[in-house]
């Protein structure tokens, strides 16, 4: 614990050393939530009936404002670097570190997200304290489940994250997997659209994917809007994602040791 | 110069073809975003009849144009995306005691493997719409051609003015800038007349990706007349000219490595 701490600091110092950048980077995701919300507006504005897909304009609008928050929380630069180092090869660093290689990683990761967590959460704030009359307002027994499924949710990411990344051990190059992770996360989770409006094939399939379990699903709960399940079946399926990936990390990572060859021998 | 800028592509494509994995899946990844993207408004239109008259292959065919232009610019100027990285290590130093223009180096430095199948993936969509909305002809080829190439220099304008704030903020090499203008062209997949003023102001001429998609698809479906055309040209060049000029000026306050 005390090196999870200690790696999580130094990611967190590493992202405030730009200050001036540290503050665009931390506000421009709110650039892309503003046209979200225009978007959204304009086809509630030119739709006659009063919902889109069962989603009153309410529901809609605290929908992009939460899954903004949590889709969010890792920014591209945050999430790409263990690839990078994978990439240039840095990455031998954490084999030697006396710290496992999931907890090097999720430490960083928890770095990134406490930050631009702080900032999405008083946006949230800022947006419901403002906004709270247009919008379907969470109940404090939905905050309550919210908060682990939340939880569970931003753990699973940052496993997901680690697995993708670890596959660039055979690839030798990231972006490609990154934009690949990306692509799927972003329409699967329902960060793009919500999942409540697919047509009904593409919501089965998406549901027994692991992505909206990090987004749609959290956000549906604060929100009292559709659940795949109970909130126990929920978490069940959150953990047993969970456990697929800590299996997949460890396969690949024993396997990319393995055939590892650092520079110079 | 036409050469020299072909023959550092090719040296680039024998580099990466080295590595076959990264290779493919650069091209799956290219293939697999825009298909995604393709699905946003696939599942908006499962929900709605039209959107302000607009018809899906409507929709469809401005995604082609932006598919095209993204997917060249990719191809052909991927540079611009590493220029971040070159200027906060320091490896601009080499671009600036080269004995060639700085902005062509920049340009020609690279190359997005992902933007082969972007650009096929559009390629492949555009005479489909095309023909669904009545505008495959001669003509109508001509016309998406002239505007194609309008579209992938203004796009290339709109990254370069994005990836030039390098030279003004300590970005440690990983600014979100040029990341939030080119995602602003999101917006652009859909009629520009749907949003308040001050939204269309935005795409038409602040980051104007209207001019890629948008503003084509309205001259085709006829909305607009072929006069039209004039205008993407008009802003694609001014674009142009805007992005050079704030490009050299932030040369002016490179200071080398350490900044």
């Amino acid at each position: 614990m005390k090196s999870f701490m200690k790696l999580t600091s130094l990611s967190i110092q590493g992202h405030l050393y730009y200050r001036t950048s540290f503050l665009i980077n931390l506000l421009t995701p709110v650039i892309l939530l503003s046209g979200q919300y225009l978007l959204w507006n304009a086809l509630y504005a030119q739709n006659r009936a009063a919902d889109i897909g069962g989603m009153s304009r309410g529901d809609m609008f605290a929908y992009l404002l939460v899954a903004f928050a949590v889709s969010n929380l890792v920014g591209w630069s945050g999430e790409n670097v263990l690839a990078k180092e994978i990439n240039s090869g840095r990455v031998v660093a954490r084999c030697v570190r006396p710290a496992a290689f999931l907890v090097q990683t999720l430490s960083e990761l928890t770095g990134t997200v406490l930050i631009q967590g702080v900032v999405n959460l008083i946006v949230v704030c800022v947006g419901f304290g403002f906004f709270g009359s247009y919008m379907q307002r969470p109940s404090l027994p939905e905050v309550c489940v919210f908060v682990p499924c939340l939880a569970l949710a931003v753990l699973l990411r940052m496993m997901m994250i680690d697995v993708f990344s670890l596959l660039c051990f055979f690839t030798t190059g990231y972006l490609g997997i990154t934009w690949t992770r990306t692509a799927l996360f972003e329409f699967f989770s329902g960060a793009m659209i919500p999942v409540a409006l697919f047509p009904d094939f593409l919501k089965t399939v998406t549901y027994y994917t692991p992505f909206p379990y990090m987004l749609q699903v959290p956000v549906a709960v604060l929100l009292g809007q559709e659940l795949p399940g109970s909130p126990l079946f929920i978490f069940a399926v959150q953990l047993a994602w969970l456990l697929l990936f800590l299996l997949i990390h460890c396969a690949v990572y024993g396997l990319a040791r393995r055939n590892m060859t650092i520079a110079g021998g | 110069m036409l050469k020299i800028f072909l023959k550092m592509k090719e040296q680039y494509i024998k580099t990466e073809m080295e590595y076959p994995a990264n290779f493919w899946m650069m091209l799956f990844s290219g293939v697999l975003t825009r298909i995604l993207g393709m699905a946003a408004p696939f599942v908006i239109y499962s929900n709605l009849p039209d959107i302000a008259g607009w018809k899906k292959d409507e929709i469809y065919l401005i995604l082609s144009f932006l598919f095209i232009a993204e997917g060249l610019c990719s191809v052909l100027f991927q540079g611009i995306w590493e220029m971040p990285g070159m200027v906060f290590d320091g490896k601009f130093d080499c671009i600036l005691s080269r004995p060639i223009s700085p902005l062509f180096q920049v340009l020609s430095y690279g190359m997005g493997l992902q933007g082969i199948s972007v650009f096929l993936t559009g390629a492949v969509c555009l005479p489909v719409f095309l023909k669904r909305i009545g505008a495959f002809h001669i003509a109508g080829a001509a016309v998406s051609l002239f505007l194609i190439v309008c579209g992938t220099l203004l796009c290339m304008s709109v990254y370069l003015l994005g990836n030039s704030v390098v030279f003004w903020f300590d970005a440690g090499g990983r600014t979100t800038v040029p990341y939030a203008m080119s995602s602003i062209g999101q917006y652009a997949k859909y009629p520009v007349e749907i949003y308040p003023r001050a939204m269309q102001i935005v795409l038409l001429f602040l980051v104007p990706y209207a001019f890629i998609g948008v503003i084509p698809v309205e001259i085709l479906r006829g909305a607009l007349s072929w006069e039209w055309c004039l205008a993407p040209a008009a802003v694609s060049v001014c674009f142009f000219l805007l992005a050079r000029a704030v490009f050299y000026r932030g040369i002016r306050r490179y200071e080398s490595v350490g900044m």
